[in-house]
Protein backbone atom coordinates (compact mmCIF):
# COMPACT_ATOMS: atom_id res chain seq x y z
CA UNK A 1 0.00 0.00 0.00
CA UNK A 2 1.48 3.58 -0.93
CA UNK A 3 2.55 5.69 1.74
CA UNK A 4 0.12 8.94 1.94
CA UNK A 5 1.59 11.35 0.42
CA UNK A 6 3.13 14.81 1.60
CA UNK A 7 1.44 14.22 5.50
CA UNK A 8 1.06 17.78 7.08
CA UNK A 9 2.84 17.97 10.70
CA UNK A 10 0.15 18.17 13.65
CA UNK A 11 -0.47 21.65 14.86
CA UNK A 12 0.13 22.40 18.05
CA UNK A 13 3.46 20.95 17.70
CA UNK A 14 4.39 22.75 14.22
CA UNK A 15 3.19 25.59 15.88
CA UNK A 16 5.53 24.91 18.89
CA UNK A 17 8.31 25.06 16.19
CA UNK A 18 7.79 27.62 14.58
CA UNK A 19 8.29 30.05 17.42
CA UNK A 20 10.97 27.84 18.75
CA UNK A 21 12.64 29.20 15.28
CA UNK A 22 11.71 32.57 15.72
CA UNK A 23 12.96 32.69 19.03
CA UNK A 24 16.45 30.82 18.95
CA UNK A 25 16.85 33.22 15.26
CA UNK A 26 16.33 36.29 17.03
CA UNK A 27 18.39 34.63 19.91
CA UNK A 28 21.17 34.34 17.77
CA UNK A 29 21.08 37.65 15.32
CA UNK A 30 21.09 39.33 18.88
CA UNK A 31 17.70 40.80 18.51
CA UNK A 32 16.98 39.18 21.64
CA UNK A 33 20.38 40.33 23.50
CA UNK A 34 21.80 37.95 26.53
CA UNK A 35 20.19 38.86 29.55
CA UNK A 36 17.22 40.11 27.73
CA UNK A 37 13.71 39.63 29.91
CA UNK A 38 11.63 37.22 28.31
CA UNK A 39 7.55 37.99 29.35
CA UNK A 40 4.92 35.52 28.07
CA UNK A 41 2.62 38.73 27.24
CA UNK A 42 4.96 40.64 25.12
CA UNK A 43 6.23 37.25 23.13
CA UNK A 44 2.30 36.08 22.62
CA UNK A 45 1.36 39.74 20.83
CA UNK A 46 5.15 39.49 18.82
CA UNK A 47 4.13 36.40 17.83
CA UNK A 48 0.95 36.55 17.19
CA UNK A 49 0.31 33.18 19.21
CA UNK A 50 -1.30 31.73 22.20
CA UNK A 51 1.02 31.06 25.80
CA UNK A 52 1.22 27.54 25.25
CA UNK A 53 3.70 27.28 22.41
CA UNK A 54 5.46 30.27 23.89
CA UNK A 55 5.76 28.53 27.17
CA UNK A 56 6.98 25.21 25.17
CA UNK A 57 9.58 26.59 22.97
CA UNK A 58 11.19 28.66 26.19
CA UNK A 59 11.48 25.38 27.94
CA UNK A 60 13.14 23.76 24.85
CA UNK A 61 15.50 26.81 24.40
CA UNK A 62 15.96 26.60 28.24
CA UNK A 63 16.84 23.00 27.98
CA UNK A 64 19.26 23.69 25.72
CA UNK A 65 21.31 26.70 27.32
CA UNK A 66 20.06 29.59 25.53
CA UNK A 67 17.36 30.71 28.40
CA UNK A 68 17.90 31.49 31.60
CA UNK A 69 14.41 30.01 33.77
CA UNK A 70 13.51 30.41 37.18
CA UNK A 71 10.16 29.36 38.20
CA UNK A 72 8.64 32.09 39.65
CA UNK A 73 11.36 34.83 39.19
CA UNK A 74 13.01 35.30 35.77
CA UNK A 75 13.13 33.65 32.19
CA UNK A 76 15.87 35.34 30.36
CA UNK A 77 17.95 35.56 27.21
CA UNK A 78 20.90 33.76 28.71
CA UNK A 79 24.41 35.90 29.37
CA UNK A 80 27.96 35.28 28.73
CA UNK A 81 28.93 32.43 31.05
CA UNK A 82 33.07 31.35 30.70
CA UNK A 83 32.88 28.37 31.56
CA UNK A 84 30.26 27.09 29.58
CA UNK A 85 31.65 28.98 26.64
CA UNK A 86 35.50 26.96 26.89
CA UNK A 87 34.20 23.72 27.81
CA UNK A 88 31.60 24.03 24.52
CA UNK A 89 34.23 24.91 22.84
CA UNK A 90 36.40 21.50 23.59
CA UNK A 91 33.53 19.23 23.11
CA UNK A 92 33.54 20.36 20.35
CA UNK A 93 37.13 20.72 18.72
CA UNK A 94 37.43 17.12 19.73
CA UNK A 95 34.44 16.07 17.53
CA UNK A 96 35.88 18.16 14.86
CA UNK A 97 39.77 16.81 15.53
CA UNK A 98 38.27 12.83 14.79
CA UNK A 99 36.33 14.25 11.53
CA UNK A 100 39.66 15.48 10.61
CA UNK A 101 42.10 12.98 10.82
CA UNK A 102 39.34 11.03 9.15
CA UNK A 103 38.56 12.69 6.30
CA UNK A 104 41.78 15.20 5.35
CA UNK A 105 44.22 12.19 4.09
CA UNK A 106 41.79 11.41 1.84
CA UNK A 107 41.14 14.60 0.80
CA UNK A 108 40.60 15.74 -3.16
CA UNK A 109 41.60 18.98 -4.63
CA UNK A 110 37.99 20.08 -4.54
CA UNK A 111 37.98 19.98 -0.58
CA UNK A 112 40.68 22.13 -0.68
CA UNK A 113 39.41 24.31 -3.15
CA UNK A 114 36.37 24.95 -1.55
CA UNK A 115 38.58 25.08 1.97
CA UNK A 116 40.43 27.69 0.79
CA UNK A 117 37.29 30.09 -1.20
CA UNK A 118 35.78 29.54 2.95
CA UNK A 119 39.20 31.22 4.33
CA UNK A 120 39.02 33.95 1.86
CA UNK A 121 35.59 34.23 3.05
CA UNK A 122 36.23 34.45 6.77
CA UNK A 123 39.17 36.81 6.18
CA UNK A 124 37.12 39.22 4.18
CA UNK A 125 34.28 39.10 6.57
CA UNK A 126 36.78 40.05 9.77
CA UNK A 127 38.45 42.52 7.94
CA UNK A 128 34.92 44.02 7.39
CA UNK A 129 34.55 44.15 11.27
CA UNK A 130 37.26 46.47 11.29
CA UNK A 131 38.56 45.57 15.06
CA UNK A 132 34.33 45.87 16.18
CA UNK A 133 32.16 43.03 17.29
CA UNK A 134 32.02 40.14 15.10
CA UNK A 135 29.16 39.94 12.54
CA UNK A 136 26.88 36.99 11.82
CA UNK A 137 28.83 36.74 8.91
CA UNK A 138 32.03 36.16 10.36
CA UNK A 139 31.19 33.56 13.23
CA UNK A 140 29.17 31.84 10.32
CA UNK A 141 32.10 31.91 8.03
CA UNK A 142 34.02 30.70 10.87
CA UNK A 143 31.84 28.01 12.17
CA UNK A 144 31.65 26.79 8.29
CA UNK A 145 35.26 26.61 8.28
CA UNK A 146 36.51 25.02 11.71
CA UNK A 147 33.48 22.44 10.93
CA UNK A 148 33.83 22.22 7.18
CA UNK A 149 35.08 18.41 7.94
CA UNK A 150 32.73 17.32 10.74
CA UNK A 151 29.76 18.37 8.46
CA UNK A 152 30.40 16.03 5.91
CA UNK A 153 30.82 12.99 8.56
CA UNK A 154 28.92 10.23 7.11
CA UNK A 155 27.56 10.06 10.98
CA UNK A 156 24.60 11.57 10.80
CA UNK A 157 24.41 11.58 14.81
CA UNK A 158 28.31 13.41 14.51
CA UNK A 159 26.49 16.34 12.37
CA UNK A 160 23.66 17.02 14.97
CA UNK A 161 25.55 16.69 18.19
CA UNK A 162 27.94 19.25 16.41
CA UNK A 163 25.07 21.29 14.51
CA UNK A 164 23.85 21.95 18.28
CA UNK A 165 26.86 22.67 20.17
CA UNK A 166 27.79 24.90 16.92
CA UNK A 167 24.67 26.96 17.71
CA UNK A 168 25.27 27.12 21.03
CA UNK A 169 28.88 28.19 21.09
CA UNK A 170 27.84 31.09 18.00
CA UNK A 171 25.28 32.17 20.54
CA UNK A 172 28.12 32.57 23.56
CA UNK A 173 30.67 34.14 21.14
CA UNK A 174 27.95 36.59 20.46
CA UNK A 175 27.00 37.44 24.35
CA UNK A 176 31.18 38.07 25.14
CA UNK A 177 30.42 41.27 23.59
CA UNK A 178 34.71 41.32 22.55
CA UNK A 179 36.13 41.83 19.32
CA UNK A 180 37.70 38.72 17.88
CA UNK A 181 41.89 39.11 18.23
CA UNK A 182 41.86 39.73 14.49
CA UNK A 183 45.72 38.96 14.31
CA UNK A 184 45.15 35.88 16.55
CA UNK A 185 42.59 34.68 13.76
CA UNK A 186 44.29 35.21 10.86
CA UNK A 187 46.93 33.43 12.22
CA UNK A 188 45.06 30.81 12.84
CA UNK A 189 43.17 30.86 9.13
CA UNK A 190 46.50 30.42 7.76
CA UNK A 191 47.56 27.53 9.39
CA UNK A 192 44.26 25.64 8.90
CA UNK A 193 44.23 26.26 5.01
CA UNK A 194 48.34 25.44 4.99
CA UNK A 195 47.28 22.39 6.96
CA UNK A 196 44.28 21.55 4.56
CA UNK A 197 46.38 21.78 1.83
CA UNK A 198 49.19 19.55 2.72
CA UNK A 199 46.77 17.15 3.54
CA UNK A 200 48.10 17.23 7.51
CA UNK A 201 45.47 16.16 9.77
CA UNK A 202 48.02 16.92 12.84
CA UNK A 203 48.94 20.77 11.67
CA UNK A 204 45.16 21.39 11.04
CA UNK A 205 44.38 19.61 14.34
CA UNK A 206 47.06 22.00 16.08
CA UNK A 207 45.87 25.08 14.83
CA UNK A 208 42.45 24.80 15.68
CA UNK A 209 44.00 23.27 19.29
CA UNK A 210 45.32 26.60 19.50
CA UNK A 211 42.20 28.50 18.42
CA UNK A 212 40.27 27.14 21.35
CA UNK A 213 42.94 26.48 24.13
CA UNK A 214 44.70 29.69 23.81
CA UNK A 215 42.18 32.48 21.59
CA UNK A 216 38.90 31.65 22.99
CA UNK A 217 40.39 31.38 26.47
CA UNK A 218 42.30 34.79 26.23
CA UNK A 219 38.82 36.05 24.57
CA UNK A 220 36.57 34.78 27.98
CA UNK A 221 39.16 35.89 30.16
CA UNK A 222 39.45 38.97 28.54
CA UNK A 223 35.53 39.27 28.86
CA UNK A 224 35.57 37.90 32.84
CA UNK A 225 37.99 40.80 33.57
CA UNK A 226 36.05 43.70 32.09
CA UNK A 227 32.54 42.33 33.34
CA UNK A 228 31.17 45.53 34.93
CA UNK A 229 28.97 44.75 37.49
CA UNK A 230 25.47 44.54 36.28
CA UNK A 231 24.04 47.69 36.48
CA UNK A 232 21.05 47.96 38.19
CA UNK A 233 17.96 48.52 36.17
CA UNK A 234 14.95 50.93 36.05
CA UNK B 1 1.67 42.63 42.39
CA UNK B 2 1.06 40.99 39.70
CA UNK B 3 4.16 40.05 37.83
CA UNK B 4 5.23 38.53 41.15
CA UNK B 5 2.58 35.87 40.61
CA UNK B 6 2.97 33.23 38.47
CA UNK B 7 0.11 30.60 37.52
CA UNK B 8 0.63 27.56 39.58
CA UNK B 9 0.89 25.65 35.64
CA UNK B 10 3.68 27.43 34.75
CA UNK B 11 5.80 26.36 37.68
CA UNK B 12 4.53 22.81 37.44
CA UNK B 13 4.83 21.69 33.93
CA UNK B 14 8.41 21.66 33.90
CA UNK B 15 8.39 19.55 36.44
CA UNK B 16 5.90 17.26 34.94
CA UNK B 17 7.42 16.85 31.61
CA UNK B 18 10.43 15.47 33.50
CA UNK B 19 8.42 13.44 35.37
CA UNK B 20 6.63 11.71 32.09
CA UNK B 21 10.01 11.81 30.37
CA UNK B 22 11.35 9.88 33.15
CA UNK B 23 8.54 7.67 33.55
CA UNK B 24 8.47 6.47 29.71
CA UNK B 25 12.28 6.32 29.29
CA UNK B 26 11.89 3.81 32.39
CA UNK B 27 9.25 1.97 30.37
CA UNK B 28 10.95 1.63 27.04
CA UNK B 29 14.44 0.75 29.17
CA UNK B 30 12.76 -2.36 30.80
CA UNK B 31 10.67 -3.06 28.00
CA UNK B 32 7.38 -2.60 29.25
CA UNK B 33 7.02 -0.42 26.03
CA UNK B 34 8.33 -2.80 23.15
CA UNK B 35 10.88 -1.83 20.29
CA UNK B 36 8.62 -0.58 17.49
CA UNK B 37 5.59 -0.05 19.33
CA UNK B 38 3.09 2.84 18.24
CA UNK B 39 3.01 5.54 21.41
CA UNK B 40 -0.60 6.93 20.39
CA UNK B 41 -1.44 10.10 22.31
CA UNK B 42 -4.70 9.19 23.91
CA UNK B 43 -3.13 6.08 25.13
CA UNK B 44 -0.30 7.94 26.62
CA UNK B 45 -2.77 10.17 28.44
CA UNK B 46 -5.24 7.78 29.78
CA UNK B 47 -2.14 5.87 31.31
CA UNK B 48 0.29 8.39 33.07
CA UNK B 49 -3.37 10.66 34.14
CA UNK B 50 -1.69 14.03 32.25
CA UNK B 51 -2.04 16.20 29.32
CA UNK B 52 -1.22 15.88 25.71
CA UNK B 53 1.51 18.98 26.31
CA UNK B 54 3.60 17.36 28.99
CA UNK B 55 3.26 13.67 27.19
CA UNK B 56 4.55 15.46 23.72
CA UNK B 57 7.49 17.30 25.14
CA UNK B 58 8.91 13.94 27.17
CA UNK B 59 8.64 12.56 23.38
CA UNK B 60 10.30 15.17 21.86
CA UNK B 61 12.88 14.81 24.44
CA UNK B 62 12.99 11.17 23.94
CA UNK B 63 13.49 11.52 19.93
CA UNK B 64 16.44 13.75 20.54
CA UNK B 65 18.35 10.66 22.60
CA UNK B 66 17.39 7.98 20.23
CA UNK B 67 14.64 6.40 21.78
CA UNK B 68 11.63 7.24 20.18
CA UNK B 69 11.05 7.46 16.34
CA UNK B 70 8.73 10.38 15.60
CA UNK B 71 7.19 10.68 11.78
CA UNK B 72 5.03 13.57 11.59
CA UNK B 73 1.36 12.43 11.24
CA UNK B 74 2.28 9.06 10.36
CA UNK B 75 3.83 7.65 13.63
CA UNK B 76 5.19 7.91 16.95
CA UNK B 77 6.67 4.61 18.08
CA UNK B 78 9.05 3.40 20.74
CA UNK B 79 12.95 3.21 18.47
CA UNK B 80 13.26 -0.41 17.15
CA UNK B 81 16.58 -1.64 17.21
CA UNK B 82 18.88 -0.52 14.79
CA UNK B 83 22.48 -2.31 14.91
CA UNK B 84 24.07 0.25 12.67
CA UNK B 85 23.54 3.59 14.84
CA UNK B 86 25.61 1.47 17.66
CA UNK B 87 28.60 2.22 15.83
CA UNK B 88 27.67 6.09 15.10
CA UNK B 89 26.67 6.31 18.83
CA UNK B 90 29.93 4.60 19.79
CA UNK B 91 32.21 7.37 17.47
CA UNK B 92 30.40 9.87 19.62
CA UNK B 93 31.23 8.12 23.16
CA UNK B 94 34.67 7.07 22.21
CA UNK B 95 35.60 10.38 21.15
CA UNK B 96 34.23 11.66 24.19
CA UNK B 97 35.60 9.40 26.75
CA UNK B 98 39.23 10.21 24.66
CA UNK B 99 38.61 13.82 25.56
CA UNK B 100 37.26 12.89 29.27
CA UNK B 101 40.55 11.03 29.97
CA UNK B 102 42.69 13.62 28.48
CA UNK B 103 41.13 16.14 30.69
CA UNK B 104 41.25 13.95 33.81
CA UNK B 105 44.59 13.29 33.77
CA UNK B 106 45.51 17.17 33.21
CA UNK B 107 43.51 17.61 36.13
CA UNK B 108 43.97 15.27 38.68
CA UNK B 109 46.55 14.34 41.52
CA UNK B 110 47.98 10.89 42.33
CA UNK B 111 45.13 9.59 44.90
CA UNK B 112 41.78 10.44 42.60
CA UNK B 113 44.14 8.78 39.87
CA UNK B 114 44.16 5.83 41.36
CA UNK B 115 40.54 6.06 42.20
CA UNK B 116 39.92 6.33 38.54
CA UNK B 117 42.36 3.10 38.05
CA UNK B 118 40.79 0.73 40.56
CA UNK B 119 37.09 1.69 39.07
CA UNK B 120 38.71 0.71 35.00
CA UNK B 121 40.69 -2.94 36.79
CA UNK B 122 37.21 -3.19 38.70
CA UNK B 123 35.43 -3.24 35.86
CA UNK B 124 38.00 -5.26 33.85
CA UNK B 125 37.81 -8.26 36.63
CA UNK B 126 33.45 -7.93 36.65
CA UNK B 127 34.12 -8.04 32.51
CA UNK B 128 36.15 -11.50 33.16
CA UNK B 129 33.71 -13.32 35.20
CA UNK B 130 30.76 -12.48 32.50
CA UNK B 131 33.64 -14.36 30.25
CA UNK B 132 33.86 -16.82 32.60
CA UNK B 133 29.77 -17.25 32.65
CA UNK B 134 29.53 -16.70 35.92
CA UNK B 135 27.47 -13.29 35.58
CA UNK B 136 24.92 -12.07 32.94
CA UNK B 137 26.19 -9.88 29.81
CA UNK B 138 24.47 -6.82 30.53
CA UNK B 139 26.91 -6.87 33.56
CA UNK B 140 29.14 -6.63 31.92
CA UNK B 141 27.84 -3.74 29.75
CA UNK B 142 26.74 -1.77 32.25
CA UNK B 143 30.56 -2.00 33.87
CA UNK B 144 32.11 -0.83 30.91
CA UNK B 145 30.45 1.86 30.24
CA UNK B 146 30.20 2.79 34.13
CA UNK B 147 34.40 2.56 34.47
CA UNK B 148 34.72 4.54 31.25
CA UNK B 149 31.63 7.11 32.37
CA UNK B 150 33.95 7.88 35.00
CA UNK B 151 37.28 9.45 32.70
CA UNK B 152 34.48 12.20 32.28
CA UNK B 153 33.28 12.60 35.83
CA UNK B 154 36.44 13.02 37.17
CA UNK B 155 37.01 16.31 35.41
CA UNK B 156 34.86 19.37 35.87
CA UNK B 157 33.61 19.55 31.78
CA UNK B 158 30.13 19.80 32.09
CA UNK B 159 29.33 19.90 28.41
CA UNK B 160 31.31 17.06 28.08
CA UNK B 161 29.36 15.22 30.91
CA UNK B 162 25.72 16.49 29.89
CA UNK B 163 26.42 15.14 25.84
CA UNK B 164 28.08 12.06 26.77
CA UNK B 165 24.96 11.33 29.14
CA UNK B 166 22.80 12.20 26.32
CA UNK B 167 24.84 9.55 23.85
CA UNK B 168 25.09 7.06 26.01
CA UNK B 169 21.09 6.59 26.63
CA UNK B 170 20.38 5.42 22.78
CA UNK B 171 23.95 3.82 23.16
CA UNK B 172 22.93 1.34 25.91
CA UNK B 173 19.26 0.80 24.51
CA UNK B 174 20.74 -0.10 21.34
CA UNK B 175 23.13 -2.92 22.68
CA UNK B 176 20.23 -4.13 24.98
CA UNK B 177 18.04 -4.32 21.49
CA UNK B 178 21.75 -6.27 20.01
CA UNK B 179 21.04 -10.01 19.37
CA UNK B 180 25.18 -10.31 19.67
CA UNK B 181 27.29 -9.38 22.51
CA UNK B 182 30.59 -7.72 22.63
CA UNK B 183 33.46 -9.49 22.53
CA UNK B 184 34.30 -9.23 26.28
CA UNK B 185 37.55 -10.66 26.48
CA UNK B 186 38.41 -7.70 24.21
CA UNK B 187 36.66 -5.31 26.18
CA UNK B 188 38.53 -6.37 29.53
CA UNK B 189 41.93 -6.22 27.76
CA UNK B 190 41.37 -2.61 26.15
CA UNK B 191 39.96 -1.69 29.68
CA UNK B 192 43.25 -3.26 31.36
CA UNK B 193 45.10 -1.11 28.89
CA UNK B 194 43.10 2.29 29.58
CA UNK B 195 44.10 1.74 33.15
CA UNK B 196 47.81 1.20 33.44
CA UNK B 197 47.51 3.69 30.74
CA UNK B 198 45.93 6.37 33.39
CA UNK B 199 48.17 5.60 36.14
CA UNK B 200 51.31 6.04 34.24
CA UNK B 201 49.53 9.59 33.01
CA UNK B 202 50.16 8.39 29.54
CA UNK B 203 47.26 10.51 27.43
CA UNK B 204 48.57 9.14 24.16
CA UNK B 205 47.81 5.21 25.12
CA UNK B 206 44.66 6.60 27.20
CA UNK B 207 43.40 8.05 23.75
CA UNK B 208 44.73 4.74 21.71
CA UNK B 209 43.41 2.46 24.12
CA UNK B 210 39.99 4.06 24.21
CA UNK B 211 39.80 3.87 20.21
CA UNK B 212 40.05 0.27 20.60
CA UNK B 213 36.24 0.35 21.70
CA UNK B 214 35.28 1.79 18.30
CA UNK B 215 36.69 -1.34 16.42
CA UNK B 216 35.03 -3.93 19.40
CA UNK B 217 31.76 -2.00 18.50
CA UNK B 218 32.14 -1.87 14.51
CA UNK B 219 32.70 -6.15 14.94
CA UNK B 220 29.61 -6.45 16.99
CA UNK B 221 27.34 -4.65 13.88
CA UNK B 222 29.67 -5.90 10.70
CA UNK B 223 29.75 -9.66 11.21
CA UNK B 224 25.87 -10.45 12.04
CA UNK B 225 26.40 -13.94 10.48
CA UNK B 226 28.97 -15.69 13.17
CA UNK B 227 25.95 -15.83 15.70
CA UNK B 228 26.11 -14.31 19.01
CA UNK B 229 26.69 -16.14 22.52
Amino acid sequence: MPVPSQPAPTARSSMTDEVYGQLLDAILTGELAPGRRLVDAELTGWLGVSRTPVRQAIEKLADEGFVELQANRYTRVASFDERTFLETGRVILALHQRAVSRMLPGADDSTVAAVSRLVTDARRSLRADDGGLPSTETLRALRDLTGYFTRRSTNPLVRKTVSGLEAQMTFLTQAVARPLDEAAVGRFLDAFAAGVEDRDPDAVDAALSRLVDEDLRRLAERAADEAPEPAPVG
Amino acid sequence: MAAGITPLTAVERPLLKDLVYRRLLEAISDGTLHPGERLRDRELEAWLGVSRTPIRQALDKLQEVGLVDVEANRYTRVAPGSPGLIVDQLEIAVTLWQLGGSLTLAQVDDPVLADLARGLRVAADTVDEVVAGDRGRGTATTAVLDALRSLSTYNDNSVLARVLAQVEIGFSYQLRLSSRSIDAAAAASALRQVERAVLARDVETVVASLERFLEIGESLVLHPADGGR
